[in-house]
């Protein structure tokens, strides 16, 4: 218990240290506040800490999610229209409004038979994760070295796979590379857990509570309509100034609206602001909370599975390999919490201050990606496989101690999140 | 012009009567012939005709089918496993009809979850055919080729896609791919759209008629006799679709290497199996070839398909760029798509669907993986060459197609003079109410 201890406040301390200034964060670049539908962070990569003296990587176990894409769902790119045209048909837009009108017409156009498609950003994020995977770790990608890769069914991220091993394939033709993507994997690729539902929605009442305090719809209408009381009645304004934030922040996916900025819209603190209730949103959608048991990360228990029984495997063989999962930002976050990345298991019930000691938008932006990376001793056999996690490709953190970081121990790792797992014993383990 | 006329005609005659004699042969010779649009993709045999003196290839317009794959549906591969399972509790089963439903078993449950998706072998298909297109035209995608590859919703089509463009990308580091596969191109590379939809009345009515030929022609008893006994006194045992079902489960064995050593073919007889396949060959004909049957109506669904494969090489020989934009999607519009733009004798229109198999074979047509590469050539050095300029030669499933208009230098023709004809032949009026 009392080492558990010491790796949990030293997970804390560096925690707290990364992530001291969600305000400083969007200060510095406010499309991060836009979450899960910011444009994967590529361009400031931290060099990565060398291996261990006379350690090599050989396998790699990896999930991530697809690339940039279009948003989901007829409402994301309507709502924002036809709320707007209701100004529009009283004459009740400012101007600025009839320009955002015009844009948001623009955009519903633009996305006409692309639900929530890949883009070409998204594409180019995927084929670049796949030039620095394999710069990285070229001892893993050499040679005839078996790669299987799997995607959810969804179409953009058995696209984000594809841009990805072409790029390995371009850099090393021999590569042995596999691709799938089929109900029969889904189980573990993306879960559909009966619990999480009924759980979910027990804890709406928690961030609904927070709404008012957190939306104040009132200072976007200001922007974009001239009659405040005709907004009120007419607009549902919670939903509108949602939606806006959304179709707003998912400009950002697409090279044709760079040099679009809608961003007035939502000065700094409105946007801190509106990103804290996405954040709850998302915790009690995949936290591990006392507000919904500690139950729900738990769903990304045969994806864990998943990985352990494919790291036991590439040990066993000896020679390298990767296997590659491709899927969905709903499946990352749960999974981080599930494993403790980062400090991302914190459990509270107090919504309030979540946003000091659990972001999301540090974890799950398009692309994000987990890369686990194993060591072994090239001279020496027995001694221990070492694993160190990638989130974003940058080193992470498991509350699991280590005489080396950011490099563990395998059989620690392994030993830990079993025992986590046994811990929720009516999870089945659903191996084929 | 009455030269290659007549050199046409002999070839057609050549190909007629040859095929009369060969049908049944080809059939008895490789029963995986007869799974129709499950035969696995044939690699091609015949060398390829030298471009043109001072001519070079340098684009391709493409459209292919996904390779092999698992049945579309689950329950194709769970209702004969139902069927044999209710005479297993009855103790009807005799040793050879438990011997199936072990096997069937098997393969029901490695089929879970996993209908309709891509095989090892449908994989392997496109990466040897994205293999033997680069090699065969290294003037296409050499260099800074870009590549334009769209795909089919079904995810067999992007895999299919996704093993093609990882080849080629292996093969030419600096080629340029972008990849999609969309809604918005559904209506053109797919179905389900337009002037699709409005054959679906007609596809209805065809279905009439051969399901009228299973019955009148296919008589189980003796298939059902080995395997369960006292068949016909059984009143839930539906031994016609029983033994069509294993049928089709026996020809698309050939699509995995897992079951590649296991054969279900022995419990038919030759003659059975020919009538099996020759009234699935009749299906695919009515339905989505250039059959009487149909009002020879079929192939002009995809039109808007051809106009855009057009329209793409006007912009393709305008703007000079050397590439490719492929297209991946399903034998169901390949076929019409093939029929429409007169590809060899594909467009072959038969009255009396009991002599089709005669003139028409679908295993020729519709393979696991059969594709149309449309391949440009324009003289040596000049990108910007006109439309008079340019030559195309068609091949289907890699071998050299006869196309609708003469030439005195087969396989190439004038893409002018192929061009007017298809533009012509597109603007038909066509009636789909009657």
């Amino acid at each position: 218990m009392k080492t558990k201890s010491l790796a949990l406040l030293l997970a804390a301390c560096c925690f707290l240290g990364i992530n001291a200034g969600v305000r400083e964060d969007f200060k510095a670049d406010i499309k991060a506040s836009a979450n899960n539908y910011w444009a994967y962070p590529d361009s400031d990569l931290p060099r990565l800490t060398p291996a261990p003296e006379g350690y090599t990587p050989f396998f790699m176990n990896h999930y991530g999610r697809h690339g940039s894409r279009w948003l989901i769902g007829s409402k994301a790119y309507n709502l924002p229209v036809t709320q707007l045209e209701k100004g529009e048909r009283n004459g009740k837009l400012t101007k600025r409004g009839k320009e955002v009108l015009a844009l948001a017409r623009q955009m519903r156009a633009d996305a006409i038979g692309r639900d929530g498609e890949l883009s070409d950003i998204g594409a180019e994020q995927h084929q670049r994760i796949a030039a620095r995977m394999y710069r990285n770790f070229p001892e893993i990608f050499a040679g005839n070295a078996p790669v299987r890769a799997r995607s959810t069914v969804v179409i953009r991220c058995i696209l984000s796979m594809q841009n990805e091993v072409d790029i390995l394939k371009m850099l090393n033709p021999n590569l042995d590379i596999t691709t799938d993507a089929s109900r029969a994997e889904m189980y573990y690729m993306n879960y559909d857990d009966p619990v999480v539902g009924p759980l979910r929605k027990g804890a709406y009442d928690h961030y609904e509570s927070l709404r008012d305090k957190l939306l104040k719809p009132d200072k976007l209408g200001k922007r974009l309509f001239t009659d405040m009381k005709f907004y009120r009645d007419s607009i549902d304004s919670y939903d509108f100034t949602l939606y806006m934030f959304d179709l707003v922040g998912n400009m950002q996916s697409h090279h044709a609206y760079d040099a679009i900025d809608l961003w007035d819209l939502f000065p700094l603190d409105e946007a801190v602001d509106i990103w804290r209730y996405n954040n709850m949103r998302w915790y009690i959608w995949s936290g591990e909370t006392p507000l919904t048991q500690c139950r729900i990360d738990f769903m990304e228990a045969n994806l864990v599975r998943s990985f352990i029984e494919d790291a036991d495997r590439a040990i066993a063989a000896g020679t390298p390999s990767a296997s590659l999962r491709f899927g969905h930002e709903s499946v990352v976050l749960p999974l981080t919490c599930l494993m403790g990345i980062n400090g991302m298991d914190y459990q509270t019930t107090d919504l309030e201050n979540l946003h000091k000691h659990w972001a999301s938008y540090k974890v799950f932006p398009m692309a994000c990606n987990l890369q686990m990376v194993y060591y072994r001793n090239t001279s020496d056999p027995n001694a221990d496989v070492l694993v160190k996690v990638l989130l974003n490709e940058r080193e992470a953190t498991l509350p699991v101690l280590t005489d080396m970081a950011p490099y563990y121990h395998w059989n620690d790792v392994r030993d830990y999140l079993l025992d986590k797992l046994s811990r929720q014993p009516y999870i089945q383990s659903i191996l084929q | 012009m009455k030269h290659t006329l007549l050199i046409i005609a002999a070839s057609m005659a050549g190909i007629l009567s040859a095929n009369a004699q060969t049908a049944r042969q080809d059939v008895a010779a490789q029963f995986a012939r007869s799974a129709s649009n499950h035969y696995a993709y044939p690699a091609p045999t015949r060398a390829l005709t030298p471009a043109p003196e001072g001519y070079e290839a340098f684009y391709i317009s493409h459209y292919g089918r996904h390779g092999s794959r698992w049945l579309s549906s689950e329950g194709a591969y769970t209702r004969p496993v139902a069927q044999l399972e209710h005479a297993n509790r009855e103790g009807m089963l005799t040793e050879q009809g438990k011997h199936l439903l072990y096997i069937l078993r098997d393969v029901a449950a490695a089929a879970h979850d996993r209908a309709g998706d891509l095989s090892d072998i449908g994989a392997q298909q496109h990466r040897d055919i994205a293999t033997r297109m680069f090699n065969n035209f290294p003037s296409v995608f050499g260099g800074k080729a870009v590549v334009t590859a769209r795909s089919s919703m079904k995810i067999r089509c992007i895999l299919s896609m996704q093993n093609e463009t990882m080849t080629l990308r292996a093969l030419n580091p600096d080629i340029r791919i972008t990849t999609d596969a969309s809604a918005s191109d559904m209506g053109r590379l797919a179905y389900g759209y337009g002037e699709d939809t409005l054959a679906n009345k007609l596809r209805a009515r065809m279905n009439l008629i051969t399901d009228s030929m299973y019955r009148h022609n296919i008589k189980p008893q003796r298939f059902v006799d080995q395997l369960i006994d006292n068949a016909p006194s059984l009143e839930w045992l539906d031994g016609l679709q029983l033994m069509r079902d294993v049928f089709d489960i026996a020809g698309n064995m050939q699509s995995h290497h897992r079951f590649s050593d296991i054969d279900l073919f022995h419990l038919f007889t030759v003659n059975e199996i020919f009538e099996l396949w020759r009234i699935k060959n009749a299906c695919w004909y009515t339905q989505f070839g250039n059959a009487p049957h149909n009002g020879n109506r079929m192939p002009f669904t995809k039109r808007n398909l051809l106009r855009e494969m057009i329209d793409s090489t006007d912009v393709a020989i305008a703007n000079g760029q050397r590439g490719a934009n492929l297209r991946f999607g399903h034998e169901s519009i390949l076929l019409p798509l093939a029929s429409l733009m007169e590809l060899d004798t594909l467009n072959y229109s038969c009255d009396d669907l009991n002599q089709l198999h005669l003139h028409w074979q679908d295993y020729n047509i519709i393979p696991k993986a059969c594709n149309i590469q449309m391949v440009f050539y324009r003289p040596v050095g000049q990108s910007k060459a006109k439309a008079d300029d340019i030559f195309v030669k068609v091949l289907f499933n890699e071998h050299e197609a006869m196309l609708p208009v003469g030439t005195d230098m087969f396989p190439y023709y004038s893409w002018a003079q192929l061009r007017q004809y298809y533009l012509e032949k597109i603007n038909t009026d066509i009636n789909w109410d009657d």
